[in-house]
């Protein structure tokens, strides 16, 4: 059974983290990078015993995890759908008991850093006598894991039966697609949780920081707020560019120019930021700033992209992306992001146009 | 005319193939040789979707200075075309009728001849690799080329389309369109004759 374990890990639980390490990166980083080093213990503390006496906070943390087994549930059937993954079918070939225990490994491994977290929770529980939440707690992963297990038991033995997709609402077109709708019918239509939650965590970031007390109008809290939920998107630029490599290779003989695909990729981005934008003109923006920033974000995104021409690797992205943001950061601190925004324009067409025709796709790009 | 001069197509430092010298002038072109032996990656380089080495030119266009002109004259169609699952074929012929600048009515006749019109408004996805070979097929035709680059174009597509397809090249080398194919079955036009060539040993050469 261990080459069964191996082989549904390479197809599911490996692409699991691979796809999901901007988000994680950004989880870990306002869970251990936002305070002092000397705190984070004393933090944590107080962020497990808010969860172990506090009913409502319990709850939110089980609206979480119960958002982060929907996560697993559906990037497993995504996985499942991929006409290279149908040989995992086979399994439904197994007993009853044993491919509910091979789904259960699955639904573990692909849960870890859930489990990673409860048991401390969990331990410091017992050790404060809290025993009716730690129980509690125990029954709604439990809970939550055995139903995931025996889902993923019947979709694998009736494969003939079911269909799991989240659909996001389609806006109704009659007209002739243009090609930035080409890019944001992936994400709406083959893409929709992915695209769900790195909104959802891109516009809690910018609602988080606004919330940051300050003595006077800062501008710069936004655009620290914005940068987080930059990046939370990349998976979405790295995903839009792993589509233009298997569905729109036929852009590469249509004659439009360099800077007009550029031109085109920025309007994708200018619409894809429209959330972002709207949530930071309610929160009182000034409308100068706010252009500024537009322009920032959207550039931001189009550098992320633009790179990728030159090599379409998943790991190099992110370290990437690790230090295109820390420097960011910097620069937002020190008060010189309108020399970054143009910058990352330049930086964005200089990429785009060296490398757009000479990068060819290889086996990396899954 | 379209002309390469010493084209030379490597992955990882692999030599795939190299043309020191070759010229087309006009008909049909039949690229023949055995699987693997750099058929499609020729087209593909005359497409001007891989990098290379070396220089082609289309009627005195060069793919370096002036990639959208020589882009507007060279279509391509793939062996195993890919489009967005979720776009309907109507998405994709009205994108391609706009960049091309081509006629409504020219596109309307293709959609017809190809019998493409019962299916064009469903999503990509529901379609089978037969019909989204048929699509293919129209995108080539759409826009006023020079050349058209047909990689494996009688794969996948039904007994019925066949002569279609033939009938649609013979009007279109009737106006002066050239062709350059790949194929492992006989190209069967009795109204066009078509020169051979062999891709073989890395490189290409009349037979």
């Amino acid at each position: 059974m261990l080459s069964v374990t191996k082989v549904l890990c390479k197809v599911v639980v490996a692409r699991f983290y691979e796809r999901n390490a901007g988000l994680f990166f950004v989880v870990f980083y306002l869970m251990f990078g936002i305070v002092e080093s000397n705190q984070i213990i004393s933090y944590h503390q107080s962020l497990i015993y808010a969860t172990l006496t506090s009913a409502i906070f319990q709850l939110m943390v089980f609206g979480v995890w119960l958002l982060y087994s929907l996560k697993c549930i559906q990037f497993t059937a995504e996985q499942l759908r991929q006409p290279q993954n149908q040989f995992v079918f086979q399994l439904a070939l197994l007993t009853q008991s044993q491919l509910f225990i091979q789904s259960l490994q699955l639904i573990l491994l692909l849960h870890l850093p859930v489990l990673a977290y409860t048991f401390f929770i969990i331990t410091l529980g017992i050790g404060s006598q809290n025993y009716v939440s730690v129980g509690s707690i125990i029954v709604f992963q439990a809970g939550l894991y055995l139903a995931s297990a025996q889902w993923l038991v019947y979709r694998l033995q009736a494969q003939h039966l079911f269909r799991f997709k989240i659909e996001l609402p389609q806006i109704r077109w009659n007209w002739p697609k243009p090609l930035p709708l080409f890019y944001i019918g992936h994400l709406t239509t083959q893409l929709p949780t992915v695209f769900f939650f790195a909104k959802v965590a891109s516009l809690l970031c910018i609602f988080g920081f606004l919330q940051i007390p300050v003595d006077h109008y800062e501008v710069r809290i936004a655009i620290l707020g914005l940068l987080f939920g930059l990046a939370s998107h990349s998976v979405v630029v790295f995903e839009l560019r792993k589509m233009e490599e298997r569905f729109l290779l036929f852009m590469r003989t249509i004659p439009i120019s360099l800077l007009n695909r550029f031109l085109y990729l920025a309007i994708t981005y200018a619409i894809l930021l429209v959330p972002e934008i709207i949530m930071l003109a309610i929160n009182h923006v000034h409308w100068m700033d706010l252009i500024g920033i537009y322009f920032f974000a959207v550039g931001f995104l189009l550098l992320s992209h633009s790179q990728l021409f030159k090599k379409l690797d998943n790991e190099k992205y992110l370290q990437w992306m690790l230090g295109f943001f820390l420097i960011s950061f910097m620069l937002v601190l020190f008060k010189i992001y309108w020399v970054e925004l143009l910058a990352l324009w330049l930086l964005g067409y200089h990429y785009s146009a060296k490398y757009y025709y000479q990068f060819e796709a290889s086996s990396e790009a899954n | 005319m379209l002309t390469l001069h010493r084209v030379k197509k490597e992955y990882h430092s692999n030599l795939i193939i190299q043309v020191d010298q070759l010229q087309f002038d006009s008909g049909l072109y039949w690229i023949q040789g055995n699987n693997g032996s750099g058929k499609s990656t020729l087209l593909k380089v005359i497409a001007g979707m891989i990098p290379f080495d070396g220089d082609i030119t289309v009627n005195g266009i060069d793919l370096r200075k002036q990639p959208v002109e020589y882009r507007r004259r060279i279509h391509y169609v793939e062996a195993e075309p890919l489009y967005p699952p979720f776009l309907t074929g109507i998405d994709l012929i009205a994108f391609f009728t706009r960049v091309r600048k081509a006629k409504k009515e020219e596109v309307d006749f293709l959609v017809q001849k190809f019998k493409i019109s019962s299916f064009i408004h469903q999503n990509i996805g529901t379609y089978s690799s037969g019909m989204v070979k048929k699509l293919s097929l129209v995108l080539a035709f759409i826009g006023q080329p020079a050349y058209i680059l047909l990689d494996e174009p009688l794969v996948t597509i039904d007994k019925d389309t066949v002569p279609i397809l033939y009938e649609v090249i013979e009007l279109f080398a009737a106006k002066g369109i050239h062709f350059l194919f790949t194929s492992h079955q006989a190209f069967d036009i009795p109204s066009l004759s078509h020169r051979e060539l062999l891709v073989e040993n890395h490189t290409i050469c009349f037979l």
